[in-house]
């Protein structure tokens, strides 16, 4: 299944240096396309524009607003539909920059779609409700912004995430591997470790499955138990030695990056800075909370309004010259 | 579709339905109208569904969003290919009214549209070849872990080429089974009411695989009666019928039955024998499609057969074996669509006005607008 997956094929990569290509990228377009419109600003202004750093920063933020959101939700959000939401932002947030699409709203919008995609049904009203009290704003924000996430993930809905992996690994450990008598002792340390790795780009590299296994072998560690020998002896049982070494590779490699990320939340101060900055160079007719927002909206809807005129006029003139061309036989 | 490494400020990867020429409307989908179009540049032809978004308090519609879902992780000769999806130009400026297409391979005919047309006739092996097609198509689905949920003539494409294609997924959805003291609560108010089997009239929330298969048998029943077998127009007379045909629902015959609520708040006429066989041997002639077509339509759907066993029948093995639909299907130079089609039963024309097959949808609430919202949102 995830073998023949669009996020096999469209959201896996080979190495960080080509995920963060793809975020210079995005936000290299944004100024250009900013700078188009605004000849007084240079493209290269770092103190006006976000840079990827802070864009790093920023993202980062929010997956913390959005995993506490999930966390807090009644009904209890399965983690399933966590994992899908967070996997949305982040590949988002890899071809496009927080200015194209400003996180405080694309968050939500993220969760909204995660829970009807993997079937956790809430009604938009239910919804609308546990983000705030003047929820009439954002229901329409919510709604209005979610056909555009939608194409910017390419209709990409499906998201394999490790959780079910990992489960599938307790089940072998239990059937295949007696000599460890309690895996269940692992289950926490092994779901701390997914939750952490979703806000590293580990998900944009490797499989579900190589994830699990990290996190089960880091759990292990962690408990002081080793199941080494259900790796060699059981999981990879008969396989030659190149696997064995290339999957030993990939499990350090998860654990590494891991290591070297820095999950921890950032600062409020840092949050207030880049916020501050943000509201003066995100796009804002993207917004439909901003007052820009709106008014590009009556704009358009005046322009209709006179199409529709015009043509109505049109219509009329035409009509009148038949009928006096009738007159006059 | 190319992994993009430039990023620019239109949708990277969503064309402009525009990319199409528009031919004639062939169809009307579940969530949409569906029409043949080209490609401009490759002239290949495609059949374009349009996702109607008017009204949706909830977004992007559900069934729309799994439609999507399903049909990218589904790949099989038997089940139509979507090809890709595109939108109309207005973007996000029109509060979300732009539309969105799928665009899939374009296929020459429905099933119900070939059945409709008398010319065209079908030989035992092709009907076999049909059958055939169509239950690889439900193996394969099923063990994907899919329910097709409006199993119907016309949502059984064939191709001018003769291959069978399973289409319109906008009630699709994926099933598990229930762990124990877990049951399933997927809605009961699936597919079109002509197709639907015993346990969903009598209000079954934890159903499987078993409802695709009821509806492969009336569809196989139909490739000789060449009309749907029952037609009842409301569900109390649909569950008639099948007692007529199938033979009273009793505890006898289905042991657990009485578990739902409607068997016993329903009237279920009683001392009804089995007459799958006796009523349909003046039509279907051969015995062994006889025998398939009584074990596809067992009232209890545990003792349903199942697509596995259905492709192992006899039906499928003795002569004349399976035969290609290609030389039949070559004689036909137009397409053929229930859409376009003469209604099949003039008598029963008692559709009401927001169906989307006026004249063939039954008058039972299978495609009616959810009218309590929380109900149908849930599954």
């Amino acid at each position: 299944m995830f073998h023949n997956s669009t996020q096999r094929k469209f959201w896996t990569f080979e190495t960080e240096e080509e995920i963060d290509k793809l975020r210079e990228n995005s936000n290299a377009a944004y100024r250009q396309k900013f700078c188009a419109r605004n000849k007084n600003v240079s493209v290269d202004d770092d103190n006006f524009f976000i840079t990827t750093n802070e864009h790093r920063v920023f993202v980062r933020h929010y997956e913390e607003e959005l995993k506490e959101f999930c966390w807090k939700f009644k009904p209890p959000m399965p983690l399933s539909a966590i994992g899908t939401a967070w996997a949305y932002m982040r590949r988002l947030y890899l071809r496009r920059s927080v200015m194209h699409y400003h996180p405080k709203l694309m968050y939500l919008v993220c969760i909204w779609l995660a829970c009807k995609t993997e079937e956790f049904n809430i009604s938009m009203e239910q919804y609308a409700q546990s983000i705030s009290d003047d929820n009439e704003v954002i229901k329409d924000a919510i709604l209005t912004i979610e056909l555009v996430l939608i194409q910017e993930l390419n209709f990409h809905l499906t998201v394999h995430n490790p959780f079910r992996p990992l489960e599938g690994f307790f089940i072998d450990l239990k059937t295949r591997f007696p000599p460890f008598s309690n895996p269940d002792q692992l289950r926490e340390h092994a779901k701390d470790f997914l939750i952490r790795s979703l806000s590293t780009d580990v998900t944009l590299l490797f499989t579900p499955s190589q994830l699990s296994l990290a996190a089960l072998l880091s759990a292990a560690s962690k408990c002081s138990k080793n199941i080494d020998r259900y790796v060699t002896d059981t999981l990879l049982k008969g396989q030659p030695q190149k696997v064995l070494r290339e999957t030993i590779q990939r499990i350090k490699k998860i654990r590494t990056i891991l290591k070297s990320a820095n999950t921890e939340k950032p600062s409020q101060e840092e949050i207030r800075r880049i916020e501050l900055k943000l509201e003066r160079c995100y796009d804002k007719s993207k917004d439909p909370t901003s007052q820009e927002y709106t008014k590009i909206q009556n704009m358009l809807e005046a322009e209709k309004h006179e199409r529709h005129a015009k043509k109505r006029k049109l219509e009329i003139e035409k009509r009148q010259k038949i009928e006096s061309d009738l007159l006059r036989f | 579709m190319a992994k993009p490494t430039e990023s620019t400020m239109d949708f990277p990867f969503c064309h402009d339905v525009g990319k199409y020429e528009r031919i004639t409307k062939i169809g009307q989908g579940t969530f949409g109208e569906v029409f043949k179009a080209r490609d401009r540049k490759s002239g290949r032809l495609v059949a374009l569904k349009k996702v109607i978004m008017e009204n949706e308090k909830e977004g992007f519609p559900i069934t729309a969003l799994r439609e999507i879902k399903i049909l990218q992780l589904l790949r099989h000769d038997n089940v139509v290919d979507l090809i890709e999806i595109c939108r109309t130009k207005p973007t996000q400026y029109n509060r979300c009214k732009g539309s969105i297409y799928l665009v899939f391979e374009f296929c020459a005919h429905d099933l119900a549209g070939l059945l409709s047309n008398a010319v065209v006739k079908f030989t035992l092996g092709e009907i076999k070849k049909v059958m055939l097609q169509l239950l690889e198509g439900l193996f394969y689905i099923h063990r994907n872990k899919i329910l097709h949920r409006d199993m119907k003539a016309a949502n059984i494409l064939i191709t001018k080429n003769g291959v069978l294609k399973l289409a319109d997924f906008g009630l699709a959805r994926a099933f598990s089974y229930a762990k124990t003291g877990h049951a399933n609560r997927y809605t009961n108010r699936v597919v079109t009411l002509w197709y639907r089997p015993p346990e969903l009239l009598l209000g079954d929330r934890d159903y499987g695989p078993p409802i695709d298969l009821w509806g492969a048998g009336c569809i196989m029943t139909e490739m000789w009666t060449r009309t749907p077998v029952m037609q009842g127009h409301t569900e109390q007379q649909q569950l008639t019928l099948i007692s007529q045909l199938c033979g009273s629902i009793t505890p006898q015959v289905w042991p657990d039955v009485e578990k739902y609520e409607l068997y016993r708040k329903l009237e279920l006429p009683q001392g009804q024998k089995r007459k799958v066989k006796e009523r349909l041997k003046a039509y279907v002639k051969d015995q062994y499609a006889l025998d398939l077509i009584d074990k596809l339509l067992s009232l209890d759907p545990k003792h349903r057969i199942d697509s596995d066993e259905a492709l192992n029948h006899d039906f499928f093995w003795t002569e004349p074996l399976p035969c290609d639909l290609l030389n039949m299907l070559s004689q036909h130079k137009t397409s053929m669509f229930e859409y376009l089609a003469p209604p099949r039963k003039p008598s029963n024309a008692h559709s009401s006005g927001h169906h989307h097959h006026p004249r063939h949808q039954p008058a039972g609430p299978a495609r009616q607008q959810p009218t309590d919202p929380a109900y149908d949102r849930i599954f």
